[in-house]
Parts: C-alpha cells; structure tokens; sequence
C-alpha cells in the first residue's frame, strides 16, 4: 500500500511536470526556442489568482483576472521572442526567456515578498480510495493533465493545426507562401503555453505553498523531461515526464535503514538520472534516426 | 576604506568568474552555463579541504584539481548533446549542485553552511587579498589574450563562424569545445576559491542565479571578443546595482532589485547587440 501511495504522489507531481513540459514542447516546436521562462510566468498566475482572493474579489473574477494575467504575459514573451525567432537566434532566445523568468521572479518577490503563501488556511481536502488518499488539487492535476495529454498528443499528431506548428519551426517562409502566418500560429502558441503554465503553478501551489522561486525547480524538470524525451517527440517528452519524477521518488520512498535517502537528494537523482539517459539516447527515449539528405 | 576594498575585490572576482562565460559564449559561441556550478564547486572543495586540516594554498590546489576532474562532466555532456540540450543541463547542475550541498549535510554542512574559513597567512587582511585578487584577475585576462591568440582561441573564433569549416581544417571542434568549457571551469572555479577567501563562509545560497546571471551579462555585454571590453562590461555591471546602496530601499528588496536590472540588462542587451555577437552573414 505504501509502494501504492509513493506511485500515486509521483503520478500527481509527474502530471505537472507533463503539463510544464506540452507549452514548452509547443513553444519549442513553433519556434525551436527553449522558453525558460514558462515556470515563473505560472507562478505569477498563480500570484495573480492569490492576489485576486485575498483582496476579496468572488472566485471567478479571480480566475478571469489570473487568465487576463496570462495573456498579458503570453504577449510579453511573444514581443521579446518573436524576433529572435524569425531570425533563427534560438539560443539568445533561451537567454532572454530565462532573462524574462527571472525578472518575473524578482518582480513578484519585489511585490509580495519572499515568504511562502497559502490558497488555503485549512488543510486540503483528500479524496480516499481504500488507503490510499489524493488531495483535490492532486485529483484536478491527474485528470486536467490525462485530458491535456490525449488532447495535445492528438492535436499535434493528427491535425493539420499540429502540421501547421511544426512546419512554422522548420521553414516559416514556405508556411507563408500557403497563406499561412506564422507569426499568428506563434503568438498562439505562447498564449497557450502561458495559460497552462498559469494552470500548472495554481495547481502546484495549491498542494504546497506559493513562492517567487517555486517555478524554477519545475521548469528545469520539465526541460529534462523534454530532454531525455526527445524534443521532436511529445510521446516521449510525456513518458519521460513520468520517468524524471518515479525513479527519484521511488528511490526516496523505498530506501530504508542505514541506507536511507532523504527528499532533499531528489534533484542529485533526477539529474543523474538526466546524465544517464542523455548520454544513453542523446536525441531522447522515442525520437528516432532521421534520414538527412 | 572597507567599502571601496570590498568593491575593488568584487570586480576582480567578477571578471574572473566571467572570463570563462566570455571564452566559451563570447568567443565560441557555445552556450556554456555551468559557470555559476563551478564557482560553487570550487568554493566547496576548498572550504571541505580547509575543514579537514589542508594548508590554505594546498586546498585551493586540491579544489582546481578536482574542478578539472569535475568539469569533465561537461565536456561529456557537449560532446554527447546538442547546443541548446548541453545549455539546459549545464543550468540543471546549478540546481543538482545546489541539491547535493543542502543534502549531505555531513560533509558541506547543509543549509547551515560552512563558517570560519581561513585565508592564506600571506594574504590574511583585506588589503592583501585585494591585491592578490587584482593581480589574479590580471593573470587571467592576460591569460585570455593568449588564449586567443593561440590556435585554441583562434579555432574558436572559427567555431563561431563555422563548424564545418573548422572540422575540414582538421581541427576535432569537440576537443576545442572541450578545451573551451574545461579553462572555463577553472576559471569560475578560481573565482570562487578567491571568493569563499574574501568572505570566510559558505553556504547553500553562494553562487546560485545571481552569479549566474551576472557572469552571462557580463560576457554578453563584452560581446566582442577583447579582454578590454569584458573589463569595461564587468565594471559596468559591478558597479551599477550599487546605486541602490545609496536608495533608503530595504536590505531584502536590494538583493531582488539587483537580479531585475541584471535580467533586464541582459535582456537588452540581447535584443539590441544580438548582432555583433553573432557572426555576420556571408552571401557569395
């Protein structure tokens, strides 16, 4: 029961990596830029949505001013890649994306200090399955992420939508000569990426508690998984999600006596457990070899 | 007195953190961020030598050697992974390192860090560091300037243009970026031994974003590959979050203020000079 309840936190928490790692996929896909600022644009939201209520407004105004957040910071990114993108300057895009994550952090540090923040004062309320217990936001996160997940994989895979992202990425001039704008599909594409991460950092932040810093740590996860997943596959890219969160948290959870590891060692082992992988499959689990000619 | 000494020390510590940021982005292009990682490594190995009763010098000996043992894991990961892969996991180590140092607590001494590290007898006060630092600094500026005048620094700037044209030159691109991110590594790692020195106490928090951001700004903003205009960026990014010193702003907002002008410097930076960093492109 206990191997039960490890497997069951480490599918909640893998589920948000899951969620992280489809915007930056998506991001990736439209504009081959890694957008590292993604993690700290969902704590924002997630402070967006915290300011909302606590300064009395009803839940749904909050929510709509938390999504209104989103968009806001959506377009903020999308100004500062989308030339980066149109020239092809992918990793001065990754330095101003994880600029931008980091001016957010220290923005809303700034704003409302560094100390931890509570949705809520009481304790979560949990779901019960024989022994086993989820908490609500847990429960949100595993289906919001199941729905995500087969939605994108197919959106992706087998819509001319999905077609039309990928070939922005490869060759935007070619899109642009069948009447198609990129710049439309990329702007999208960031939107949407930053209302999930908004989605993701609410959720998160729900199971524990909200600080300036908390996007960091889960948006390198995320980048891992995307990683070791390979970045061309979104399958892949969900599975290792999983992978990055359940060999650490099973190695944590299982490991007893004199050879007991503590919590705090979880990111030595996703990192290793990175290394591992990255120098196994360089180009990720499922991406296979491509014919150049 | 102390102020201006303090200043003086961090602007050498700066550039000598930032000189590999500078070889490895400025000059060849590779997107190394793992800079920020060895300077916390070399910290920690001198700080965990001086704990188990190393002579001062021989410890700072015994930390650039096991950051040269160490950086090799870099050099692994660039020749395995791609340029954008290889920048992500270089960032991910500066969390894995961070991770390691507050979990084994034994041996780094955790959250609560490691206090009372002693300096040099030679360079004991203040005064003298500095002007160790200074020196140092100048050792490894110079040392840059040979470096590329050598064929390492010369394959380098040829990396920046063209890898092929690098590779059908005979010239293995994989070892030169291996070079590359190994001097890199000392570097940063010096910094951090000349750093921990300054300050006689280590903790989890030393390094981290802050320096990291700092380093790439600097190196970004030099954006030629000169050593005089990475001197000229360093003194400019050293020496500008200390208006805020003389702003009536609280302690804990200056630390944040800071990270926000280096983040939107940089940010400028990239989106205005992008050009002159990268090579021009050539039509024949």
């Amino acid at each position: 029961m206990f191997f039960l309840q490890i497997l069951l936190n480490s599918l909640v928490m893998g589920t948000q990596v899951v969620l992280l790692a489809v915007p930056l996929y998506l991001v990736y896909s439209s504009s081959k830029i890694y957008h590292l600022g993604l993690g700290a644009t969902g704590i924002s939201v997630a402070y967006a949505l915290w300011f909302g209520l606590k300064s009395g407004w009803s839940v749904p105004m909050a929510i709509i001013f938390a999504i209104i957040c989103a968009v806001i910071l959506g377009l903020i990114s999308f100004s500062l890649l989308e030339k980066l993108a149109k020239k092809k300057e992918h990793m001065f895009g990754l330095l101003v994306s994880f600029s931008l994550g980091l001016c957010l952090e220290a923005i809303t540090a700034i704003m409302f200090g560094t100390d931890g923040k509570f949705f809520l004062t009481t304790p979560l309320p949990t779901i019960r399955f024989s022994e086993l217990y989820l908490t609500f936001p847990g429960a949100a996160t595993l289906a919001t992420g199941l729905i995500l997940s087969v939605l994108f994989l197919i959106l992706v895979a087998k819509t001319p939508w999905g077609r039309k992202m990928k070939a922005v990425s490869e060759n935007s001039y070619l899109l642009s000569s069948l009447s198609f704008n990129a710049t439309t599909v990329r702007l999208l594409v960031l939107i949407i990426a930053s209302i999930l991460a908004g989605f993701v950092g609410i959720m998160m932040t729900f199971n524990s508690t909200l600080t300036p810093g908390a996007g960091f740590n889960l948006v390198v996860l995320a980048f891992i998984a995307l990683l070791v997943g390979g970045v061309n596959s979104l399958k892949g890219t969900i599975i290792a999600s999983y992978i990055v969160v359940l060999i650490p948290e099973l190695i944590v959870g299982l490991s007893a006596g004199q050879y007991s590891v503590s919590l705090s060692w979880k990111m030595v082992i996703v990192f290793v457990v990175a290394a591992i992988f990255l120098t196994w499959k360089p180009n990720g689990l499922l991406t296979r070899k491509e014919r150049v000619e | 007195m102390g102020y201006f000494l303090t200043q003086l020390a961090r602007l050498a510590e700066n550039v000598a953190l930032a000189i590999g940021s500078h070889l490895t982005i400025a000059v060849g292009n590779i997107f190394f961020l793992g800079g920020s990682t060895m300077f916390c490594f070399g910290a920690y190995a001198l700080a965990i030598s001086q704990k188990l009763g190393v002579d001062p010098w021989l410890a700072a000996a015994i930390s650039l050697i096991c950051s040269f043992i160490f950086s090799f894991l870099f050099v692994l990961a660039y020749t395995k992974l791609s340029n954008d892969s290889f920048t992500v996991f270089t960032l991910a180590s500066m969390l894995a390192f961070e991770a390691l140092v507050k979990s084994w607590d034994d041996v780094t001494g955790g959250v609560l860090g490691i206090a009372g590290i002693m300096r040099p007898e030679s360079i004991g006060k203040l005064k003298e560091l500095v002007i160790f630092q200074i020196i140092f600094m100048i050792i490894l500026l110079f040392a840059e300037y040979v470096i590329l005048k050598t064929v390492l620094g010369r394959s380098l700037l040829g990396m920046r243009e063209s890898k092929q044209f690098v590779e059908s030159l005979g010239t293995s691109t994989k070892m030169i970026g291996g070079a590359a991110i190994i001097s890199s590594s000392l570097m940063a790692a010096a910094a951090g031994v000349t750093t921990v020195w300054r300050i006689q106490f280590l903790d989890a928090s030393f390094g981290s974003v802050a320096m990291l951001i700092l380093s790439v700004t600097i190196a970004i903003l030099a954006a030629k590959p000169k050593i005089r205009w990475l001197m000229l960026s360093a003194i400019f990014v050293t020496f500008l979050p200390e208006v805020l010193r003389f702003t009536p702003l609280p302690s804990a907002m200056v630390g944040h203020l800071r990270i926000l002008i280096y983040s939107v410097m940089l940010i400028i930076v990239l989106l205005t000079i992008s050009k002159k960093l990268m090579p021009q492109k050539r039509f024949i």
